[in-house]
Parts: C-alpha cells; sequence; structure tokens
C-alpha cells in the first residue's frame, strides 16, 4: 500500500492517539465511535470551513489504513462498519508509552514500517512509497541538506533520482517529511532565509539501542541496526530503489552522522578493531573512520 | 656565551630609561647625542619664503633657511615650523640647536627648550640666556607679584587688570582691505563687545561693565575656573603647557543663573549685551582671553612703568649684540610655552633692526591651531614657513629600528661617539649594534635573528634586526596605536612600555606576558582553538599571543619560540574529530571567490576579552533562538506553539535573551523561570556560534558553497557536529522545561477538568459531564440559581467562558496537521482519564489548579480560584436549603409522587374557589403556581439523602447541585399549597355554622375535602412541628 500517494493525510501523531485510545478499548471501536470520541463536534466547530474538503474526513481513516498496514491494527467486520482494534503484539508497549513522550511509539511505529516493508519485498512486491522515500532521504548526505519547500530542490532531486512514483507533488513531499521527522530520521531546521531538512537518524537511533546488542563487531552491529530500522540503509531496500544506487556496503553517511553524535552524547563507543573483517566504514564529508566494535554504554529500557 | 637565544636580550630596561625620550620637552639639553643619534630625519613643506640656493632637505633646509640672511642687519628672520601635535616640529629646532656651532662668533644663541614649563621658569630662562646680564630686577618684581600675593588677591588682580584692559587698553580693530564679510562680522561683533566710549574715553556698556557685576564676577573667580587653574599653575614649580593653552568656556560666565536680568535692571545696553552673550557667548569668551593676555603681564610686572622690562631686555641685548657686531638666535621649541606672555615675545618679533639694535634669527615650532592665531603682525613678518607633512613614522620599521638600535648601543657610548664625531666632524657616528655587539664583531645570533625575527635597511647604520620585533609584531603593535599613530606614541609604547617590560618576562621566560594584548594590535582572524592546534596547558595562552603577534595566527618560527622559552609542541586540529581526516580534507583549502567579507572575526576578538557589539550580540540570539525553536519537535508530542497559549508559555520559559552572554551584552538578563544557555568566552561556545552563523545564512557545510569565506581551520564535520550536538542537547532541556511547565498532557487535563467542575457548578449532572465532547460544547446553562448558590453560579458562568477548552486541547493535546494545521483529532486517552479522575474529586481538583497552575495557565488558574472560593462560601447555605428542602418534602409527600400531590390539590383548590371557600382569597395565583412547581419536580429527586460527614461541604454541594434547585423550589411550593389548604380548611370549618341552600355543594366539598385530609393533616402536623 502506497502511503504518500494514497493516504497522504496519514500521519504518526495521529497514529499515536488511534492507538492510544484503542489500548484502552480492548473490544476496539468502530470508525463512528472512534470520530466521536478523537474528533469531537467541538474542535470540528471551532475551526470553521475546512480548506479541503477531505481534510478531516481523510486523516483519521487514513491513519487507520497505515496503522492496519503496518499491522499495529486490526480491522474486523464490513468495511462500512469494521471494528478498529490494537493489536495484542502492540497492546502493552503502546500502554506503556507515556502521554507526553511519544518517542517509544515513534520508534515502533518505524520498526513497524520496516518490518512490513521487508516483509513486502520478501514476497516480491514493491515496498509502500513512504518506505522507498525514507530510504532514499537517508542516503543524502546531511552536509547538504535538503530544502524543505519542494520546488527549491527537493522536486529536481526525487526526479533525478527516479523516485516520482514515490513522491511527485508537493502535498507527497510534505507528507514524507512529516513521516521523516516524527520517525526521528530527519530535523527541519529553521534557518535565516529558508528551512532545511537534514537528514539526521540520530533519535531513531537512539530509541533503538536498547534492542541492539550492548556491544559487538561493528559489522554485526550495524547490520542487526539495519535489520530492525531497514530505511536506514538496509541492502534489501536500498536494492529496490530506482535509478543508480551507492554502495550497499558502506555505512550512509546520516547513519554515520547520527553514531558520531551518539558518540559525543556518550551514549555509544565506537572502537578500532583489529579484525577486519568486522570492520565498517563510517564516512561523513571528508573525514573517514574504521569501526570495528561498538558499545553501547547505556543500555535504554 | 649562550649557545640558543633562549632569554637573550641585547638592551636592558635601564638603557631604555636613560636612551628613549618620546617628549623631547623631557629630553634634558645636554643630551643632543642621544637625541641625534635616533633621529629620523623628516621632510617637510615650505609654503612660505623664498627657496634657498643648493635646495636642501629636512631639517638641514630649516637651519639653511635661519642662518641664510646672517649678516644682513637690516632684517630680522622669522622661521616658523608648524604640524600637528606629536609630528616631530621640536625634533627639528633640537636638531637646528645641536647642528648650530655655538662658538660660532657671528651670533649669540637663545635656545629654550620645551622642558621649560612654567612661566617664571620661561623668564628665568630669557633673562639668563640674553646676553646683557641684566633682567635680576625684572625677576624679583615678578618674584614679588606673585610670592607677595595669596592666590585668590593675584586672582582678583588679575581680573581688574582685565576689565581695565576691557575699558582702556584694547582697541577697537580697525576694518583691513582684504577683510571678508564673515572677518567683518567677527571684528565688529567684537568692537561692539567692548562697548562705546564717553567723553572721558572710557568705555562704557561693554563687557567691562558686566565683569563688574557681582554675578558675573563670582563665576569668573570660581574654582577650577579659567583664571583660577592659571593662578594655581604660577604658583606650581611645574605646569602643564596646556594649562596656558587653554580658553574662557561658557562656564566661566553665569549663562544659566537667574536673576541676571535683574541685576541690569534699568542698564538697557548691559541688557542687550548680556542677551547677545547668552545667545552666543564665543565672541565673548575670546575677547576675555584677549583681555588676560593683556592683563597678565601687567599683573606679573612684566609691563611695569617703571624699571626692567622684558621688551628692555632685549632692546638692551640686542644693543649689546649690535655693538658686538653679533646677532641673536632665538630657538623656540614649542611657541606655545610663552601662552599669555607671547605678546612681549611678538613685540620684539616687530621690532626691525637697525644701528642700534642686532637682527634677530628667529627659529620656533608650533602646531597648526596657534599658528593660524598668530598676530597679523607676526604672521606677516615670518620670513620662512615649514610644515612638517610626513611623519618620521614614514617608514616605520626604521623609525623603530633607529631606537632599538639606540638602546642596544646605550647612552654612555652613544654620548662618547657623539663627541669623537664633533672633534672629527664624522659622519655616520653611531655604530650598528647588530654588526658590532661581540668587541666590534657581529652579533652571535645576528644571523639567525635577522632571518627570523627580520631587520631593516637604516640610511647611516645599515641593517639593524628588529628583535625583539618581528615584522608583523612590529606592524601590530604600531597598528595598536591607530591609523594617525604619532612618532611620540609609538615611541611611547612600542619602544619604551615594549621593550622595558620585554627585558623582564623574556630574562623570566614568561614573554610574551598578558599585556602583550594591550600592547600590541591583538585582532585576529581565525578562530582561538584553531590558532593552538589543540594545545594545552600553562603554556597554551603564552603561545596564542606569540602566534598572534608574532606568528599572524599561523605558525611561529623556532628561534621565535626559543627566545620566547616557549615549547611549540605538536599541534593537532581542533577538538575531537568525529572520523579521522582523509586525503583531500588534509590538504589546505584553497581560497574560494566569497561575495563578503567574514563577518567572524568581531567573534574571535571576543574570544579574546573584547566587547562584542549589540547587534552581533542581537544577531547571535535570534540565529540560536531560530535553530533551536526548529529542533524542538514537540507538536510530535501534540504540544502546538506556533501561536496562542503554546507559544505564551514557550516564550515566557525561551527567549532571545535564554542565551546569556557575559555582562557586556545589553539587554536584561534571562528572568526566573527562564531556560538559560550561558555563551561563554570559550573555544566550544566559539564554535558554536561560528557553525550557527554559517549555517543560518547558507543552510549547508560546503565550503565551496559560501558567500563568505569558510572559517580557516575549522573542518566541516567537525562544525556540524558541534552544533549538532548542541543543539540537541539546548532543544532537550527547553522540551524538558516545557513539559515540566505544562505538566505533561496535565495542563490539558486541567482546563477540561476545570471546566467540567464549572458545569456541574452550574447545574449540569455529573453524569452528563463525563462525556468529553459535552465538556468541550457544552454552552453555559441558561436557567438560574438558588440564591443561597448565587456566588457560584456567577463564577462558574464566568470561568465556562473564560476557559475555552476547545482552544487549550487544541493546543496542548491535538494532532495538527493540514493546510491550516488545525487541530484534526484529539488526546482522548488522556483527556477522558483525567475528566473521570476530577469528577471523583472536583474541590480537589480546584485546588490542585490553582496551586500548580498559576504560573503556566494564569487564566484557568484565576477561574478555578474564584470557582473554589464561590462554591466554598456558597455551600453551607445551599446545603441547609437543600437539607430542610428534602425534609420538606419526604415529610410533606409521605412517599408520593408530587405530582398526585398537586393534582389533587388542584381539585380541591378549584372546588373551594368555585364554592368561595378558597383562602386566601386573593392566593389563588400562587397557589396554582406552586402546584405547577410540584408537579414539574423530577420523579427521582433523593428525598432520602443525608449530608455526608465524610465530604467537604463544597464537595457536597457540588454533587447535590444538579437537583438542588428543584429540591428547594418543590419544598417551597409544597408550602405555599399546605398552607392556602390550611386556609381553605379553616375557611370551610367557619361556613358549616352558615345556614344556606347550597347543602350539596358542601357535602361535595366535604367529601374531596377528605380525600386529602390525610394529606393536609400531614402537612399541617409538619407545619405546627417546624413552627
Amino acid at each position: 500500500m502506497d502511503y504518500l500517494k494514497q493516504q497522504n493525510l496519514a500521519s504518526v501523531p495521529a497514529l499515536f492517539v488511534i492507538c492510544r485510545y484503542l489500548a484502552t478499548r480492548p473490544d476496539g471501536e468502530d470508525e463512528a465511535a472512534l470520530r466521536r470520541v478523537l474528533q469531537p463536534r467541538a474542535m470540528i466547530a471551532n475551526q470553521g470551513p475546512a480548506p479541503r474538503d477531505d481534510e478531516r474526513r481523510d486523516v483519521l481513516p487514513a491513519s487507520l489504513e497505515v496503522g492496519r498496514d503496518i499491522e499495529l491494527l486490526d480491522a474486523q467486520g464490513s468495511r462500512r462498519e469494521r471494528v478498529w482494534s490494537l493489536r495484542e503484539s502492540v497492546r502493552a508497549e503502546v500502554a506503556a508509552v507515556p502521554a507526553a513522550d511519544s518517542r517509544p511509539f515513534r520508534n515502533l511505529v518505524l520498526r513497524s514500517l520496516g518490518a512490513r516493508a521487508m516483509q513486502v519485498i520478501e514476497s516480491g512486491e514493491r515496498p509502500a512509497d513512504v518506505a522507498l522515500a525514507l530510504t532514499w532521504l537517508l542516503q543524502g548526505d546531511p552536509l547538504s541538506p535538503l530544502s524543505t519547500s519542494w520546488s527549491d530542490g527537493p522536486e529536481m532531486a526525487v526526479r533525478r533520482s527516479g523516485l516520482d512514483l514515490a513522491v511527485s507533488s508537493p502535498e507527497q513531499w510534505r507528507a514524507l517529511v512529516r513521516w521523516a521527522r516524527s520517525l526521528g530520521l530527519a530535523t527541519a531546521t529553521a534557518a535565516r532565509q529558508k528551512s532545511y531538512l537534514v537528514v539526521d537518524p540520530t533519535k531513531a537511533v537512539d530509541d533503538t539501542l536498547g534492542r541492539l546488542p550492548r556491544q559487538g563487531p561493528a559489522e554485526t552491529w550495524f547490520r542487526q541496526l539495519h535489520s530492525l530500522l531497514p530505511v536506514l540503509g538496509h541492502r534489501a531496500l536500498i536494492s529496490a530503489l530506482p535509478g543508480p544506487r551507492g554502495s550497499a556496503t558502506e555505512i550512509p553517511a546520516a547513519t554515520a552522522l547520527a553514531v558520531c553524535k551518539l558518540e559525543r552524547a556518550g551514549r555509544l563507543r565506537l572502537l578500532q578493531s583489529d579484525d577486519a573483517s568486522s570492520t565498517v566504514v563510517l564516512r561523513l564529508g571528508h573525514q573517514v573512520r574504521q569501526v570495528g566494535e561498538v558499545h553501547v554504554v547505556e543500555a535504554v529500557a | 656565551m649562550t649557545s640558543t637565544m633562549k632569554g637573550f636580550r641585547c638592551w636592558n630596561a635601564g638603557s631604555v630609561r636613560q636612551t628613549v625620550y618620546s617628549d623631547i620637552g623631557a629630553l634634558p639639553s645636554d643630551a643632543d647625542a642621544v637625541f641625534l643619534a635616533a633621529h629620523t630625519p623628516v621632510t617637510l613643506a615650505h609654503p612660505r619664503g623664498e627657496e634657498l640656493p643648493g635646495a636642501t632637505s629636512g631639517e638641514r633646509q630649516v637651519l639653511d633657511a635661519l642662518l641664510a640672511s646672517v649678516g644682513d642687519v637690516d632684517r630680522n628672520t622669522i622661521v616658523a615650523v608648524t604640524g600637528g601635535s606629536g609630528t616631530g616640529k621640536s625634533h627639528i629646532v633640537r636638531w637646528v640647536n645641536a647642528h648650530l656651532d655655538a662658538s660660532d662668533a657671528r651670533f649669540h644663541v637663545l635656545y629654550v627648550p620645551r622642558a621649560v614649563q612654567s612661566i617664571r621658569e620661561l623668564l628665568r630662562r630669557l633673562v639668563v640666556g640674553l646676553p646683557d646680564g641684566g633682567g635680576k630686577e625684572l625677576l624679583t618684581r615678578i618674584d614679588a607679584a606673585i610670592g607677595n600675593t595669596n592666590p585668590a588677591e593675584l586672582q582678583d588682580r588679575l581680573l581688574e587688570e582685565m576689565r581695565l584692559a576691557l575699558t582702556w587698553t584694547l582697541e577697537p580693530q580697525m576694518a583691513t582691505d582684504d577683510e571678508s564679510a564673515a572677518e567683518r562680522a567677527v571684528r565688529e561683533e567684537r568692537n561692539s563687545l567692548l562697548g562705546e566710549p564717553d567723553e572721558q574715553g572710557k568705555r562704557r556698556d561693554g563687557l567691562a561693565d558686566l565683569l563688574a557685576l557681582p554675578e558675573v564676577n563670582r563665576a569668573l573667580l570660581r574654582p577650577e575656573g579659567r583664571l583660577y587653574r592659571l593662578v594655581q599653575s604660577l604658583y606650581s614649580e611645574t605646569s602643564r603647557r596646556d594649562e596656558q593653552q587653554e580658553a574662557f568656556t561658557p562656564a566661566d560666565l553665569p549663562l544659566r543663573q537667574p536673576g541676571l536680568r535683574r541685576a541690569l535692571a534699568g542698564k538697557s545696553g548691559l541688557i542687550e549685551l548680556w542677551d547677545i552673550i547668552c545667545h552666543d557667548p564665543r565672541p565673548a569668551l575670546d575677547l576675555l582671553d584677549e583681555a588676560l593676555r593683556s592683563a597678565l603681564p601687567r599683573t606679573l610686572g612684566l609691563r611695569a612703568h617703571n624699571g626692567e622690562t622684558l621688551d628692555l631686555l632685549f632692546r638692551r641685548s640686542r644693543q649689546t649684540l649690535r655693538d658686538q657686531g653679533k646677532e641673536l638666535v632665538l630657538l623656540f621649541e614649542d611657541l606655545a610655552q610663552f601662552g599669555l606672555i607671547d605678546g612681549e615675545l611678538y613685540d620684539q618679533f616687530t621690532i626691525q633692526p637697525g644701528s642700534d639694535l642686532a637682527p634677530l634669527r628667529v627659529l620656533f615650532a608650533v602646531t597648526d591651531g596657534p599658528y593660524d592665531k598668530l598676530p597679523l603682525t607676526v604672521q606677516t613678518r615670518i620670513s620662512h614657513r615649514f610644515i612638517v607633512n610626513s611623519s618620521a613614522l614614514q617608514d616605520r620599521e626604521a623609525f623603530v629600528a633607529r631606537y632599538l638600535n639606540l638602546v642596544r648601543v646605550g647612552r654612555a657610548e652613544v654620548e662618547t661617539r657623539w663627541s669623537q664625531a664633533q672633534d672629527s666632524d664624522t659622519g655616520d657616528w653611531v655604530r650598528n649594534a647588530c654588526d658590532t655587539r661581540e668587541d666590534g664583531l657581529p652579533c652571535q645570533f645576528r644571523d639567525e635573528c635577522h632571518k627570523y625575527f627580520g631587520a631593516v635597511e637604516v640610511a647611516g647604520l645599515g641593517r639593524v634586526g628588529l628583535y625583539p620585533y618581528n615584522g608583523l609584531a612590529l606592524r601590530r603593535a604600531l597598528d595598536a596605536r591607530g591609523p594617525s599613530v604619532t612618532p611620540r606614541d609609538a615611541l611611547d609604547v612600542c619602544v619604551s612600555e615594549v621593550l622595558i617590560e620585554a627585558d623582564a618576562h623574556i630574562g623570566r621566560g614568561t614573554y610574551p606576558h598578558e599585556r602583550v594584548r594591550e600592547r600590541f594590535d591583538f585582532k585576529v582572524q581565525r578562530a582561538k582553538d584553531v590558532v593552538l592546534g589543540g594545545r594545552t596547558g600553562e603554556q597554551a595562552e603564552r603561545l596564542y599571543r606569540a602566534l598572534v603577534v608574532w606568528g599572524d595566527e599561523t605558525e611561529l618560527a623556532p628561534v621565535i619560540a626559543e627566545a620566547f622559552s616557549l615549547e611549540v609542541g605538536v599541534s593537532r586540529s581542533q577538538g575531537t574529530p568525529a572520523l579521522s581526516k582523509s586525503g583531500p580534507q588534509t590538504e589546505p583549502r584553497a581560497a574560494t571567490k566569497t561575495s563578503s567579507p567574514s563577518p567572524l572575526p568581531p567573534l574571535f576578538q571576543w574570544r579574546n576579552d573584547d566587547h562584542l557589539a549589540d547587534d552581533q550580540v542581537d544577531f547571535y540570539r535570534a540565529c540560536l533562538l531560530r535553530l533551536v525553536n526548529s529542533r524542538l519537535d514537540l507538536d510530535q508530542d501534540l504540544f502546538h506553539t506556533a501561536n496562542g497559549e503554546g507559544a505564551e508559555i514557550l516564550t515566557r520559559l525561551f527567549n532571545r535573551m535564554s542565551f546569556d552572554f557575559p555582562t557586556d551584552a545589553r539587554g536584561r538578563r534571562p528572568g526566573a523561570g527562564t531556560v538559560t544557555f550561558p555563551i561563554q568566552r570559550n573555544d566550544d561556545d566559539v564554535r558554536v556560534l561560528v557553525a550557527a552563523r554559517w549555517f543560518d545564512e547558507h543552510g549547508h557545510w560546503d565550503p565551496e558553497r559560501g558567500t563568505w569565506p569558510w572559517p580557516d581551520g575549522h573542518d566541516p564535520v567537525d562544525l556540524m557536529l558541534a552544533l549538532e550536538c548542541r543543539l540537541e542537547q539546548w532543544a532537550n532541556e527547553v522540551r524538558v522545561a516545557f513539559l515540566s511547565k505544562v505538566a505533561g498532557r496535565d495542563l490539558a487535563r486541567t482546563v477540561v477538568g476545570t471546566r467540567a467542575v464549572a458545569l456541574i457548578a452550574s447545574g449540569m449532572p455529573p453524569h452528563d459531564v463525563s462525556d468529553l465532547d459535552r465538556v468541550l460544547s457544552s454552552p453555559t446553562s441558561t436557567s438560574s440559581a438558588t440564591p443561597a448558590w448565587a456566588s457560584a453560579w456567577r463564577a462558574a458562568a464566568e470561568a465556562l467562558r473564560k476557559v475555552s477548552a476547545v482552544g487549550w486541547v487544541g493546543q496542548f493535546a491535538a494532532v495538527r496537521q493540514g493546510d491550516r494545521g488545525g487541530p484534526q483529532l484529539i488526546d482522548a486517552a488522556e483527556l477522558t482519564a483525567g475528566l473521570q479522575t476530577v469528577l471523583r474529586s472536583p474541590v480537589a481538583h480546584l485546588r490542585r489548579v490553582v496551586e500548580e497552575f498559576n504560573d503556566s495557565a494564569p487564566v484557568v488558574a484565576s477561574a478555578a480560584r474564584d470557582l473554589l472560593s464561590a462554591v466554598e462560601q456558597d455551600a453551607p447555605s445551599l446545603l441547609r436549603d437543600v437539607t430542610s428542602a428534602v425534609e420538606t418534602l419526604a415529610e410533606g409527600l409521605e412517599h408520593a409522587e408530587p405530582r398526585a400531590v398537586a393534582k389533587a390539590a388542584r381539585e380541591v383548590g378549584r372546588r373551594a374557589r368555585d364554592s368561595g371557600l378558597f383562602r386566601p382569597a386573593d392566593g389563588w395565583n400562587d397557589f396554582a403556581e406552586a402546584l405547577d412547581t410540584l408537579e414539574a419536580l423530577p420523579a427521582g429527586l433523593p428525598l432520602d439523602w443525608r449530608r455526608n460527614e465524610q465530604e467537604s461541604e463544597a464537595a457536597e454541594a457540588l454533587a447535590v447541585e444538579h437537583w438542588a434547585g428543584s429540591a428547594i423550589a418543590g419544598a417551597l411550593a409544597l408550602q405555599v399549597v399546605r398552607n392556602s389548604m390550611a386556609a381553605t380548611r379553616q375557611e370551610c370549618v367557619r361556613s358549616n355554622s352558615v345556614a344556606g341552600d347550597v347543602d350539596q355543594r358542601r357535602r361535595e366539598v366535604r367529601k374531596k375535602l377528605k380525600q386529602v385530609e390525610e394529606h393536609l393533616q400531614a402537612l399541617g402536623t409538619s407545619e405546627v412541628r417546624h413552627g
């Protein structure tokens, strides 16, 4: 299923409130009931007419569909009267997410989205457009960020990469930026003249540290990282990108940036090793570093 | 002999003190050798006077001009050397004096060096220097004038002499042929200020008359006034030259003192004059200066009517010299020395020689301003004017090098060699210390010293080493003195102070010491940590100073480091690199063509303790605020801060002033409750500011694509990481503080809860309030409150009006996206759970809002406070009313439905009314209304309700409020019914004794009455019991 093109208004924050509410409803809710409680009439009435007729109507169903596709939600029943519920496999994890700190939830979405993309690839199909677009984005150079404005560079870059199948309009680009920010893969940094999308998966990696080996050979560690977060540069996803691709064996610069920041923050230690077979190359700008071992200094609970 | 330059000095502080005199006035008159050894030839313009044959240049042409007419007994020669302060005018006079042959029989030389400072000493010099041998009487008289009076009296005499000068002595100026309109206006103004002469020739209604006024007199004699300071200087052994060059200022006149015009009452001429002076005091002040110039010689006795005067002494001397066939050469290093007595001197200039008077050959130096003010009589008699138009610093390195050589050779040797040179008429008599230091052989370090510290070619000396300077350091030393550095400035600091301090510190191995920053231009173009290349430790600061001053922020020659006892060590790149450098990065970056200069040097200067300009601080604050704000990502957790309450809370918490630059930056300091990020003058913070500025203005980290040059020495990756990590850290701190301020989702829950409580207080049943949508949208109730609950009712209505839960929820608990960023979904799980908590203890909720959210949500806290207060105030009376009502209803209705009771009572009443038995006779409407109320009472009124003593009255009141009104109204209605029934019954009883034809109707009434008798009986019993 394509998210950017078909469920353009789906978003991680919307999934957050949906899943949190459904976590309190073991038997689930139908869409109308969900709408009543998550989209109270008072809130809607207060906003006046929507600029686009389908905007309000679509945020909830679009997010529900995406939630179902990445296997956070289940839907039972006929299309009009489907009862939505949170999957039991994630209920405890969602219920444990603090109300005012959605980072664990966003990491769950990122992992689920990645897992779903890998699943689709394994079945011989094309992964969701957002998974492809994020993977493409994360192959970019953090030292030369793209503008957040579609027509100010991104459009050309997307076309050059043959990624039109995933992103081809300002609305879809905005949705991609929204996904990238929410999933901790990029920051929208406001400079004096304009805003830039800096690819930087530091938050995503940081929130995944607890699921990674406390220490181990770099090659293994990064392979596990890609396994958990395929959009960071899993070989299979990179292979699914259209057009020419960078080396699948090298750690993308954005990931290099993330681990370097985490090293500076004292969260990781990147060590050299004599064992060349387990070494990975981190390249960022003109700086290159060979890392043999990775130690997680403080495991995330 | 040492083998390295470590600690080497080829001068010492003593030799500097003995040889370097920046102020020619301080140079002893017998120190010509020292003076000449370092004298730098100057070039002069010669705008006035004929060009002399065999045209020489520099000082020599002044000497030639002075002596050109020697032998011409019919004409004086007056030569002026002019130029700005500190340009070396006095040096020229000094040079001429040194090159005049004192034994030349053709003239007598009177030389007045600038060292002579006080008037008394100046006169003594003149008297002693003139050849006649007289003057004792004059000096005695002047000493008496000063010694026999106290300063106050002398000051008063001076003022009186000024008044006399204004009245009698000063003459009106006549027009000249070539007078301009402006000059004419000035002249006429002056003459007008003098006043008009009366028939005796005494000028009246002029400035002199104003001086007689006590107010004006007191102002002129006031402490620290012009006259006061002048008289004080006369009593001092030494005085500053500028004390005699001062002028009267507006403060010397009582221009703003009230009452002046009153004192002038009746003197219209003076009033008019005073008004003119008040409008523009400058002409009057100039005239006062003129009067003082005339008065001082008289006051001091220089112009006594009898006995010796300066004029007399000069005349006698010139007569004596004429007799001897000699001429009088007068050399004045600074004409301004004569200040207020220059008139006596000028008189001599105007007296032409003749058969009885020797000619004068006068050379004086004077700055441009005073030169222009010389009296016309002097101006017109000047034979030559030379203007110093090239500073001795035209070749700055050579200028300093001469002094460096001088201090190395030392005063004693210079004087010996000068003496020998005069005897042998040798030209280049000063030796080059670098070439002769080792017993006539070159200094052992000369070659490497000249190579690394530098050397300059000096005319007459050869190559002179710059040590302890090198070319860069000398440039920085001179640049530090500013663009208009004078030789005097250069000598004071660049030679005297630098060499004296360097002697001590190089010897101790502590050079360059901290004060070097002040002595040298310490402007930098690169970041300190880049210059230091990661070197740290106790020597780092000293090394940094050396790298900046001697290395121009790049590198330091090993010989320089050795001489200054510096261990340079191996540099490494600044900070810890994230990754190692690969090939291309290690190559020096080729200069990229950019459109603007780097804006970073002020930041690097700030790192070195300079002030950072306000606009720079503002820029960095705005830039950092923008960058951090974009990293907060609060919207991901459903907090929105673009506008409204969210923006207000965030701005109070985090704003431009959160970036706390040191105290020299403008603006208030961050207030309490504000997140603060100190920006320190350290390498890390400077690196972050550099990175922030680069990214803010370029949006990338590509050095080749900048509009201004990439900051030299920085690696793009390291800069990016420095900024990224710091922004992350700051954003996280702001995020934590914000979440703490809004207590996570609690603020939204609180607002929803407060609104829910207000709805309950307005009479909405708690069950209805548990529906989130109803809380968000429910309009204010329009029904009225019972009197006991009126305050609480009003407070609740106000709270509902003020607290728009929709707005707060949209800001603090909603998903916002779409073109307008409006709220799309809300965090229902959290808000619903919160609502349930509030409904369990609404009063506790209000109390918590008041205590915890006054800061973050003052409007909500205020509404909660008012509501809580009103509820607590009204609760006791409401509970009393409810208790009473419940009892009334329970007892009165005796488990019957109110509607049934009302129906029966209505029937009885109607029949009684129809029978004329209803009482009170005019109470039917009230009775009917009460019955309506009874009929409308809800069926489920809890008439078994009892006050729960475990709960507070406020909580209980809120719990019963939604039915309390009905119960109280019902009880009141029941009371009306009971009263009517009781009165009607009495009327029926009374009517039983009255005969009539209404027996049948009476029986019917009795029958109905019997049906309700039980109820009425019960009501009557209750009424009796309750009184």
